[in-house]
């Protein structure tokens, strides 16, 4: 896959074409034209995860620039049993030359099926983002609010076995079949990205920071706990 | 992709069949998520996900003592006739639970047997880091001891992990203990203990513990505990005697954060003195298999002792089935080292 994608790279640049970021050539035009990017990355958040992106830049609702973004992702090494989709609009509300400040906000459906059982969650982010862009790269800051906004959790065989034994006077009391969050996890993503050209209709992405569980207090960056307090995303991406 | 996978998670992996609303609602997501789910389940809330912790389910049975200047609710359950000499157990695994070692009540019919899950562990009452300390550990064992048996010495037996705070408490309380039985415990120092092994980080229960960030942060004691005790199985099957088929070690809930702060705070310790000066025999029963295994406990901790009766339990008995497969010969071990006169130095 890897060697397919360095093929028609090196096709591409061997063609010619000019090395710059879809949607960012005339970074001051009123109305630029829909643009699209597809996308494939590595990531380490939440574990070890692949994923791709789909990135559709358009004229905006206040001003020019906003894009709708797409992500879908699968964990690596939990058997392919989980997945997680992720929709984000980035609307520009303020450009300064090659400034652009976006608000952030999307929504995101998880899957996850391990030993404790089988769950679904629906999230929520809000935020903003501030890049600094030319024709030919794009680097800045992303600071954002992920809420689990309601999850269901299907609890396995194993796991309601957590409940029995509890009662001398009932010892084969099971747990419940199913539990219902809401609320049930908040992180905090604080995140620097770039996006570089590399030749033709080819860009480098990538995203490092930290995205903590903003109310865990001492294990708020505590692995121990069950989470990844940072991330890192790295890809290609292909403009179209 | 197989290689990516653990096929002992995945072949123990069990399937939970929803009811058919479930399934429903699985697929519309959306409609599960903004609350039709409610319908085809009754509890919600993070605290639903595990069992209780003792001071918010009176049903459980429970000792409300003071340690360390908070008074805490501990899980604790007695059995046999209190008249007779005392027998306190201490579990094993920091943040674990005694559910494993139910299988001692048989003792009753000669000891007023008493089984609890230290504060912080189990389903007592969750602590503070402040609560961590090896003086709040051995008041903690005093209270317990002192609430039924405040005159008389009494017998301790202690499991894996407990048999650190048993060496804890010994080197507080020595004079206060008859009798000692040891099942696999850690050495009591740490220099002589067995390196943690390093996490597996492609191992599917990793991964499965960090892609539940997805669904709860680690906000407080019920989401942290649940995450802990949903992969705790899988973390620790590396002490079955067949990796492929390995033993189920029964848990009620993992304490997290003391789980997390113990290897902390005692990262360095040695109660040998205080074990060493004991003037009765101890007991060590032992497996054939694992890191901690019969020929670790000859060499590290049967020789801290001034004697140390070392019983093998037999071949496919390990660490994590031993009172359940090797119940048979560990209470006989147990009753008769536990004998009137037995227990006494020549």
């Amino acid at each position: 896959m890897s060697g397919l994608v360095l093929w028609i790279l090196a096709l591409e640049m061997a063609a010619g074409d000019p090395a710059t970021l879809a949607g960012l050539e005339e970074p001051a035009t009123a109305s630029p034209p829909s643009s699209y990017s597809v996308g494939a990355q590595i990531a380490f958040d939440s574990g070890v995860l692949a994923g791709v992106s789909l990135v559709r830049g358009d004229a905006g609702i206040w001003r020019p620039g906003g894009q709708f973004a797409l992500e879908l992702d699968v964990p690596l090494f939990t058997g392919f049993d989980g997945a997680r989709a992720r929709l984000e609009r980035h609307e520009t509300v303020a450009r300064r030359g090659p400034w652009t400040a976006q608000a952030v906000l999307g929504t995101g459906a998880t899957t996850g099926d391990e030993r404790a059982g089988q769950f679904v969650a629906w999230s929520g982010l809000m935020g903003a983002r501030l890049a600094w862009q030319s024709p030919t790269a794009e680097v800045g800051l992303r600071l954002v609010y992920l809420l689990t906004v309601a999850a269901h959790v299907w609890l396995s065989d194993d796991a309601r076995d957590h409940f029995s034994d509890r009662y001398p006077d009932q010892r084969d009391t099971v747990g419940p079949s199913a539990v219902t969050l809401y609320a049930s996890g908040q992180r905090a993503q604080a995140l620097l990205f770039g996006r570089r050209a590399l030749a033709a209709r080819w860009s480098a992405t990538a995203i490092i920071g930290l995205q903590p569980a903003l109310f865990a207090g001492r294990d708020r960056f505590n692995l121990e706990a069950g989470q990844v307090p940072f991330l890192v995303r790295l890809g290609m991406e292909r403009s179209f | 992709m197989s290689l990516l996978r653990d096929p002992r998670n995945r072949r123990r992996k069990p399937i939970d069949r929803p009811n058919p609303r479930c399934g429903a609602a699985r697929a519309l997501f959306l409609w599960v998520a903004l609350g039709g789910a409610a319908g085809c389940s009754g509890p919600t809330g993070p605290a639903a996900l595990l069992p209780l912790t003792a001071e918010r389910d009176p049903r459980l049975p429970q000792l409300r003592v003071l340690v360390a200047g908070h008074t805490r609710v501990l899980h604790l359950e007695t059995f046999g006739d209190s008249s007779r000499p005392a027998l306190l157990a201490f579990h094993g695994g920091e943040g674990s639970d005694y559910r494993s070692m139910l299988p001692l009540q048989a003792l009753a019919d000669r000891y007023f047997v008493v089984l609890w899950d230290s504060r912080g562990s189990g389903l007592s009452e969750r602590i503070g880091p402040d609560e961590i300390t090896e003086q709040a550990y051995a008041d903690e064992v005093q209270a317990v001891k002192d609430h039924f048996s405040p005159d008389a010495p009494v017998a301790l037996v202690a499991y894996s992990y407990g048999g650190f705070h048993a060496a804890l408490y010994l080197t507080h309380h020595a004079g206060q203990v008859s009798q000692l039985v040891l099942i696999e415990p850690l050495a009591p120092n740490s220099e002589a203990n067995l390196p943690d092994p390093a996490v597996p980080f492609s191992a599917e229960w990793v991964n499965d513990y960090l892609w539940q960030d997805e669904l709860v942060t680690p906000d407080d004691d019920d989401r942290v505990d649940y995450k802990l005790t949903s992969v705790a199985q899988a973390a620790i099957e590396g002490f079955s005697c067949d990796p492929a088929h390995p033993s189920h070690y029964p848990l009620w809930r993992m304490g997290a954060r003391v789980w997390t702060r113990t290897h902390e705070v005692f990262a360095r310790y040695d109660y040998r003195s205080a074990l060493a000066a004991l003037d009765f025999p101890v007991l060590i029963v032992a497996t054939h298999c694992g890191d901690g295994n019969v020929d670790y406990q000859r060499r590290y901790v049967a020789p801290v002792f001034r004697e140390a009766r070392l019983v093998a339990l037999p071949e496919g008995v390990d660490h994590l089935n031993l009172f359940q497969r090797g119940q048979t010969e560990m209470l006989a071990a147990l009753r008769d080292y536990l004998a009137p006169g037995a227990g006494s130095l020549p």
